[in-house]
């Protein structure tokens, strides 16, 4: 196990739903260490995806980082100024978006988007960020780097532009690697290659990766461990294989039931959470997922459950499932 | 299909321009136009200037082509060489409101929502407020028609309209510019070159500035006919290009005299001339903004 890299403690963070300020994250804590792989596990709304801009500091401009700590390499990295953070972006801390074609500028050449993220975070020459570019293009298993370089945006396909996406967020050996549903836009089997280059990568470059997703068979086999988000909560969090055979909290329970299996019975009923996630703004004094939950006892909707603690694991529920 | 070096995106710009009647209907106007101005000395058959006391006032005919004027000179050459004149004030003034438009537009575009949006739009709807012409008189009857020496240059009174046209143009410009900036600076790829830590002066400069050229090459375009139209009117009330030089404002403006007394053919070419040049750069502009902006377009694909 490597020296703890992220360590994100308490983590709130508001945005202004009419006249006040809702929480989106409430309080997320949890750690990286350097040569993890971390997974975010949630549904649509459940605070990932602010958790990791939060990271970066860059949650949209409404929103407020009103709570806890962020240290990232030892230092607090919500206190630093604006430009040694900018220089943190892309080099030390980078990320890789779900939708790789918005993720470029439709008009600029994918070599030059490259380059302008080498040169900015390096002080090199123009020949030698271009033999970076190159190299990093072959690392992520494009072929034709120099094509690649030369080509529009949508000029690739989804998945050549997902590899020259990563490649462009590992061009400076960043330290940590947020994922943030980076196979969604994909199909099936550009899913499968993705995620084999992310194995490739890690094992080559020893790389920390966040990776954030709602597709727990992916997650399954890229990370050793994870957690899992609700509401602006972590629910519960440990090594995957602990989570998929016993599974503590009732969500994460549901959550994997909810995949539909090959060996299910044609005539088997798909699983769902009955019920929508809370809204922003909803406000409840007990566990968040009590109004969803089927084994919620009396104690769920008044108090917010405390953590509890087992060996490499814990969760938040009053009546887990032991 | 060999390209002799051009890049493939102009040839299949000049291929869409070519595909719309109307589109190359304008090409056509505003190349023809930009030939006879730069080879005026070649094509004219006489010298703009040169006075024949002798063949006055003659209708058009073989020799020349588009008749004479009142002392004698060829309608048809002056006609060409009126071409220089406005075209040069066309570009010119685009050219010069160019680059303060982009910079106005661009900077409150990205930093939309601050202070610095405010000031500078304010300003710009402050300069949007002024009457183009009307300054134009104003501004070049303070300074006299004569050229101005200062020190080793002279500014010419065609500098004067160009400097006055241009900075008049920043604010149309600037709102344009301001338009799509402001909706590219809050797009998913902005955020993106942000997380990968681009500066902000990166991302306006080689990030936004693409996106914004074409509404700005169709602006150009639309912009030009304007400033065709002012160099008219300019030397039409004699504070534009002086006599004897040729300019189409001032045929039309020695061509008063003669509305009633039937040698139309000294109103007649001049008047179609600038017809002529404001159609063919309208119908260009709007070409290219239908080639331009997906949001218009119909016609093949350009890609």
């Amino acid at each position: 196990m490597g020296a703890r890299l992220l360590e994100v403690n308490n983590l709130k963070v508001a945005f202004p739903v009419g006249n006040v300020m809702a929480e989106a994250v409430r309080g997320v804590s949890f750690e990286i260490n350097t040569g993890d792989a971390v997974g975010v596990l949630g549904e649509s709304g459940s605070g990932k995806s602010v958790t990791a801009l939060a990271i970066l500091r860059l949650i949209p401009s409404t929103g407020r980082i009103t709570g806890g700590s962020v240290k990232f390499a030892g230092e607090d990295i919500l206190s630093i100024d604006e430009a040694n953070m900018r220089r943190l972006r892309g080099r030390d801390l980078s990320m890789v978006f779900q939708d790789p074609l918005t993720a470029f500028n439709p008009a600029l050449r994918i070599g030059r988007q490259l380059l302008n993220v080498i040169r900015t975070h390096t002080s090199t020459t123009v020949q030698q960020a271009r033999t970076r570019a190159l190299e990093v293009l072959d690392l992520v298993g494009l072929p034709n780097p120099a094509r690649v370089m030369r080509s529009y945006p949508h000029e690739l396909s989804g998945g050549m532009r997902q590899r020259a996406l990563i490649g462009i967020a590992l061009a400076c050996n960043p330290k940590l690697l947020i994922a943030d549903e980076p196979t969604t836009a994909l199909d099936v089997t550009i899913q499968a290659q993705i995620v084999d280059l992310f194995h490739k990568l890690r094992s080559e470059l020893d790389l920390t990766l966040l990776y954030i997703t709602h597709n727990l068979d992916l997650m399954a086999e890229l990370c050793d461990r994870a957690i899992v988000m609700y509401a602006g909560n972590v629910v519960e969090e440990g090594k995957v294989t602990d989570l998929f055979q016993a599974p503590r909290h009732p969500y994460t329970r549901m959550l994997i039931d909810c995949v539909p299996r090959l060996e299910d019975s044609r005539n088997r009923e798909l699983t769902v959470i009955k019920g929508m996630p809370p809204t922003i703004g909803t406000t409840n004094p007990g566990c968040r997922f009590s109004p969803r939950c089927p084994s919620a006892v009396e104690r769920c909707h008044v108090e917010y459950p405390e953590e509890s603690f087992e060996a490499q694991r814990r969760f938040s529920c009053w009546n887990p499932r032991l | 299909m060999q390209n002799w070096g051009i890049p493939r995106r102009y040839l299949l710009l000049l291929h869409s321009i070519g595909a719309s009647r109307t589109g190359l209907f304008g090409f056509c106007l505003v190349s023809v136009l930009a030939l006879m101005a730069i080879f005026a000395p070649w094509i004219a058959p006489y010298e703009p200037t040169q006075v024949d006391m002798l063949n006055r006032l003659q209708p058009p005919s073989w020799s020349h082509w588009m008749g004479t004027d009142l002392t004698g000179r060829d309608v048809f050459s002056r006609l060409i060489w009126g071409a220089r004149p406005s075209l040069q004030v066309g570009i010119l003034a685009v050219l010069i409101g160019l680059p303060g438009g982009f910079a106005v537009g661009l900077l409150a575009g990205f930093y939309r929502g601050t202070m610095l949006e405010t000031i500078l739009m304010r300003i710009v709807e402050i300069i949007a407020a002024v009457p183009l012409l009307i300054v134009a008189i104003a501004v070049v009857g303070v300074l006299g028609v004569k050229p101005i020496a200062m020190g080793p240059f002279t500014i010419t009174n065609e500098i004067k309209i160009v400097v006055v046209l241009g900075f008049l143009y920043i604010p149309g410009l600037a709102r344009v510019v301001f338009a799509v900036a402001a909706a590219e600076a809050t797009s998913d790829y902005i955020r993106a070159r942000r997380i990968q830590g681009v500066r902000d002066f990166t991302l306006i400069v080689s990030d936004i500035l693409p996106n914004c050229l074409s509404v700005v090459i169709v602006w150009g375009t639309l912009l030009t006919a304007g400033g065709v139209l002012a160099e008219a009117g300019l030397s039409f009330v004699g504070l534009g290009v002086q006599p004897p030089d040729a300019s189409w404002g001032v045929m039309l403006s020695e061509a008063r005299k003669f509305i009633f007394s039937g040698e139309w053919w000294l109103l007649f070419f001049p008047g179609l001339a600038i017809s002529l040049t404001v159609i063919g750069l309208n119908l260009l502009g709007d070409a290219l903004r239908d080639i331009l902006d997906p949001r218009h377009y119909t016609g093949p694909r350009l890609d």
